[in-house]
């Protein structure tokens, strides 16, 4: 009885010990903190969310907020088309994503990731439209071009970083805005303006069939949702990212640069062709995701179209609160960016409800505000520990002081 | 001519004010990427009130009056919204980029959140009348009509709002031993610290001076050059971002670099009124794109000119950097 007794406080000690250990060790991995405290920021946005909701209106926060929550469940068309719309929505945002988590993993901070995209979006948009004649290539070649194009816009706040000094976050700014107004400019010029351009509704025409994205499996499962290959593309291509990132020479070069340019130039890294290629590449990431947006067959199979506005693209934008949650971790932009495209798509259902979709807006603001310092949040969840221990420790000091006085009363 | 610097100013002014807000906050050691959001927050602040106090037709007799409470309020909303700056940057110790650039994506959905809610029909436009502000005087008509008309008629009371902005902030940054001080936190907190100067309330400071200046000039900016606010500044917090960095972080080399781009900004709007411009225009407009070219041309002029003197940065060595204080 006693040995059994013995043994199992013993077990229970070790299994202790072992939690202890591992324990530890998952506290010291990366992943982990970066996931607890995505996790965290998001309860806080939330969190906030909910209250707001309540404030502005109490009277209809119950449906309003459940609503929230139901994200793409609240399609009137059912679960699953509402499933599809989320995944069609979330394929650009996946791949701006990408653009500003694999710049920031290599020390860069990309927010022209919305001129990028715009233009991505307007060459494959011009052969799309204008590139009949190249029949079934033309699919290809329109994505080629996107990309090129992207690459070259990426590239250019890279150059100036790397030769001049200017910091990135500038000169992508400026790039955002000389690129939809260059790409405006170029659509109301006399060549383009009536071969692309519906001058009705002021908007892009649809590109031609052949150049258009196919639906794949998804027509017959999602009819009619807008679904298409391009979310398998997305995927592929964090996947190749993240390989690309951790497991090449190429991007462990990168990275060295972003950790500190100056160990890795003397570790015999090209330092400035590495920042120009970042950028480049990061550049080309939201050139693809504008060139996949606008050869998507749409809803319907109408296709996707671009409206000449003086705005730049919010897509660009949408990218950076994805990247930046996700710890720019290449895998991780898939979840965030779903999270994100889920709550998002109930912005429309709970405008019926008496909620400006703002809110959901301003949930991600908050997220990705509390997100910024949600490492820092996570180690001192390890302090509320230290901080109860302290307060054990202070009580029983007392408990030993009272004792003494105790004991000196009795003498 | 007198037009083009009349209009001129209304992007000069502005951008000297917001750059004069990020150097206040990048001196004392925060680099305040959310420049743009703090704008955005004044403008709405301002235009809402002016829009409130209009309809019910307060102040009505007094125009300048109105103006100068909305631009303090405008200012005390920004430094409010500052505030979510200097927790995480200053107490948290976060990447203050990454906190910048949420506060620039809250401050545009507050602003159009806030529009709504508070608004009719859910309207996101705030619109006002501007004109009653304008100041219409006739000083110097007779003498100087162009001088009347940029700095007495057409011209907001903003202007010189501005100028005293940049008077001030010089005396304060060179002369004042609460700038010396704020520029010493900014430079080597820990030298700073050592000396007993608290470093984390020098950055409070600073960071609340940019959140009033930012919002201020985030009411300069929209009132003049539209007849309604929409939740943006159209990245003129960026383009001040910018300024101060072609500026050195020095007070009136901020205003020549103010200047420089705000003439370019002007441009881009006023083009066509300069005879040979037009002209030019006329005979070449089926070959060159001039309307995109005169867009284009602040931003690549931006560019151009950060490339040429980003070299010798003269930052503040700490901007960016956060401050553990670590006690005894």
């Amino acid at each position: 009885m006693n040995k059994t007794y013995e043994n199992l406080v013993s077990f229970l000690k070790k299994a202790k010990d072992k939690t202890k250990v591992y324990y530890k060790k998952l506290r010291s991995n990366d992943s982990f903190n970066a996931i607890t405290g995505a996790i965290l920021a998001i309860f806080i946005g939330l969190l906030f969310g909910v209250i707001l909701m309540v404030i502005i209106n109490p009277d209809n926060a119950r449906e309003g907020i459940s609503r929230l929550f139901k994200g793409y469940l609240n399609d009137p068309r059912g679960g699953s088309i509402g499933f599809a719309k989320m995944l069609t929505s979330a394929t650009p945002i996946i791949f701006t994503g990408l653009a500003v988590a694999f710049a920031f993993k290599t020390g860069l901070f990309n927010i022209g990731a919305s001129g990028q995209y715009t233009v991505g979006l307007f060459a494959a948009a011009l052969v799309g439209i204008l590139g009949d004649k190249l029949n079934s290539f033309q699919w290809i070649v329109a994505v080629l071009a996107g990309m090129a194009s992207g690459f070259i816009w990426g590239a250019i706040p890279g150059i100036f970083k790397a030769k001049y000094n200017v910091h990135e976050v500038i000169t992508s700014i400026m790039f955002n805005y000389v690129a939809m107004y260059v790409v405006n400019g170029l659509l109301n010029s006399d060549y383009l303006k009536t071969k692309v351009i519906n001058g009705t509704t002021n908007r892009t025409i649809a590109v031609d069939q052949n150049a258009r994205t196919s639906y794949g499996f998804f027509d017959t499962m999602f009819p009619n949702s807008g679904l298409d290959i391009s979310i398998f593309i997305a995927l592929g291509t964090a996947i190749l990212i993240y390989f690309i990132l951790n497991k090449t020479v190429f991007g462990r070069e990168l990275k060295s640069v972003g950790l500190n340019r100056d160990a890795a130039k003397y570790a015999g890294v090209n330092e400035k062709k590495s920042i120009i290629l970042s950028m480049a590449i990061s550049g080309m990431l939201a050139g693809l995701g504008g060139a996949l947006f606008i050869l998507g067959p749409s809803v319907y199979n109408l296709g996707n179209v671009y409206a000449v506005e003086n705005v730049i693209a919010g897509a660009g934008f949408d990218g950076i609160p994805v990247a930046l949650l996700a710890s720019s971790n290449p895998i991780g932009v898939i979840f965030s960016t779903m999270f994100v495209a889920y709550i998002e798509i109930a912005g429309g259902p709970m405008q019926s409800v008496g909620f400006v979709k703002e809110i959901v807006d301003i949930i991600i603001a908050v997220i990705l505000y509390f997100s910024a310092f949600a490492l820092i949040m996570t180690q001192n969840l390890d302090k509320i520990g230290t901080i109860f221990k302290k307060v054990k420790f202070k009580k029983k000091k007392k408990d030993d002081i009272n004792h003494l006085e105790t004991k000196a009363g009795e003498n | 001519m007198a037009f083009f610097i009349s209009q001129a100013m209304f992007f000069i002014i502005p951008l000297l004010i917001v750059a004069l807000a990020g150097m206040f906050s990048e001196k004392s050691g925060t680099v305040n990427i959310a420049l743009e959001g703090l704008m955005v927050i004044g403008a709405f602040v301002g235009t809402f009130f002016v829009n409130r106090m209009q309809a019910i037709g307060f102040l009505d007799g007094a125009p300048q009056f109105l103006l100068i409470i909305s631009l303090l309020l405008a200012g005390i909303g920004g430094a409010v919204f500052s505030a979510l700056l200097g927790f995480l940057a200053i107490n948290m110790r976060a990447n203050q980029v990454i906190g910048g650039t949420a506060l620039n994506l809250l401050a545009g959905a507050l602003a159009i959140f806030l529009a709504r809610q508070l608004q009719e029909n859910n309207a996101v436009q705030i619109s006002y009348n501007k004109e009653v502000f304008r100041l219409k005087s006739g000083f110097l008509e007779d003498i100087f009509p162009n001088i009347n008309y940029i700095f007495f008629d057409q011209a907001y009371i903003t202007l010189y709002i501005g100028i005293i902005i940049l008077i001030i902030s010089t005396i304060v940054i060179y002369k004042t031993k609460f700038g010396l001080r704020l520029s010493a936190c900014g430079e080597h907190p820990e030298a700073a610290q050592s000396v007993g100067i608290n470093v984390y309330r020098y950055r409070w400071t600073g960071v609340i001076i940019s959140g009033f200046l930012g919002g201020l000039g985030g009411l300069v900016y929209a009132l003049p050059i539209s007849v309604s606010f929409e939740g943006t500044v159209a990245g003129y917090g960026f383009l001040a971002l910018a300024v101060l960095i072609f500026g050195q972080w020095k007070p009136m080399r901020i205003l020549l670099a103010a200047i420089f781009f705000g003439m370019f900004k002007a441009l881009s709007v006023t083009f066509f009124s300069f005879d040979w411009i037009s002209n030019l225009i006329e005979q070449y407009e089926s070959v060159i794109p001039f309307g995109t070219i005169f867009r284009i041309l602040p931003y690549l002029a931006t560019m151009v000119v950060l490339a040429i003197s980003s070299k010798k940065s003269k930052a503040p060595k700490a901007s960016g950097i956060p401050f553990n204080f670590k006690g005894n």
